[in-house]
């Protein structure tokens, strides 16, 4: 029905930009972590969104359109090189005193989680707004 | 006689469908806001409502025709539906660096605009009804 593609497009935002922000947590959670399971310090996660379902379709097509929205495509690292800061008594320490830091900037996991935020925020309105043109329709 | 009671209800259910249809557009654009690449989508139906309109106005003709059936005592309620709305994507006014075009601003207001014509559209419709069930219950 026409009023729910539009509630699963915001609804697949919801979770998109939730899963975002699990990302962005994780990336300051781990703002220090020299040590990985996978050997050397923590490398900065990134989400890549890829827009879900192609054009938005009318009431009277076949009632079977691809499903609106977005969805998260991958979990990339960010390769940029870590940064090396100098404390020779830091266990990790390579042979010249450098320990390599992950390449988490705070500041822009700061600004990424506004982002989400306020993302998140216009899908919520998008879905109160569907939802009282749904309840109106009904009023026919 | 029986266009003159009906009326224009027809258009009013195109009207809706194409006001849902752009909010559903809408709802795509809002949960693509952060998708890299993403392109919006615009639905344009006022145009075809107006020509429609002129069309209605210009030659009575064109209602009786649309009227027409097999048998005389035959009555239909008009040209029903139709699809006057049409999508396309907006492949201009990029400004943003990842190649998305979609204003959240624009977006929200729109969202809004939408949501008020739907309402309006609506409890015209409901009034219009309520009147034919006045004339239904009161003539005799």
């Amino acid at each position: 029905m026409s009023f729910f593609d539009a509630l699963g497009a915001s609804a697949s935002a919801l979770s998109a930009q939730r899963l975002r922000m699990d990302v962005i947590s994780n990336n300051l959670a781990n703002a220090n972590s020299t040590r990985t399971q996978e050997g050397g310090a923590y490398r900065r996660q990134m989400v890549v969104f890829e827009s879900r379902g192609g054009q938005p379709q009318a009431m009277d097509g076949d009632g079977r359109a691809a499903p609106l929205g977005v969805k998260v495509a991958q979990i990339i690292e960010d390769q940029s090189p870590f940064r090396m800061v100098h404390d020779p008594e830091h266990p990790d320490a390579n042979a010249e005193g450098y320990v390599a830091m992950p390449n988490v900037n705070t500041i822009q996991e700061m600004t990424d989680m506004i982002s989400a935020t306020r993302a998140y925020e216009a899908n919520v309105t998008v879905i109160n707004s569907v939802k009282g043109m749904a309840a109106k329709a009904l009023e026919i | 006689m029986l266009e003159q009671i009906f009326g224009n209800t027809d258009v009013y259910a195109e009207a809706l469908d194409g006001l849902s249809l752009r909010q559903k557009a809408l709802a795509q654009n809002v949960a693509n806001v952060d998708t890299p690449g993403y392109k919006r989508f615009d639905v344009a139906y006022e145009g075809q409502l107006r020509r429609r309109f002129e069309k209605d106005a210009g030659e009575q003709s064109e209602i009786a025709a649309d009227l027409r059936v097999g048998n005389e005592r035959h009555f239909t309620l008009g040209p029903l539906g139709g699809g006057g709305a049409s999508i396309q994507r907006v492949d201009r006014q990029v400004y943003r660096n990842d190649q998305n075009n979609v204003d959240i601003e624009q977006e929200m207001a729109r969202l809004a605009e939408t949501t008020m014509r739907f309402n309006t559209m609506a409890t015209l419709t409901r009034n219009k009804f309520d009147g034919l069930k006045t004339l239904i219950r009161e003539i005799r």
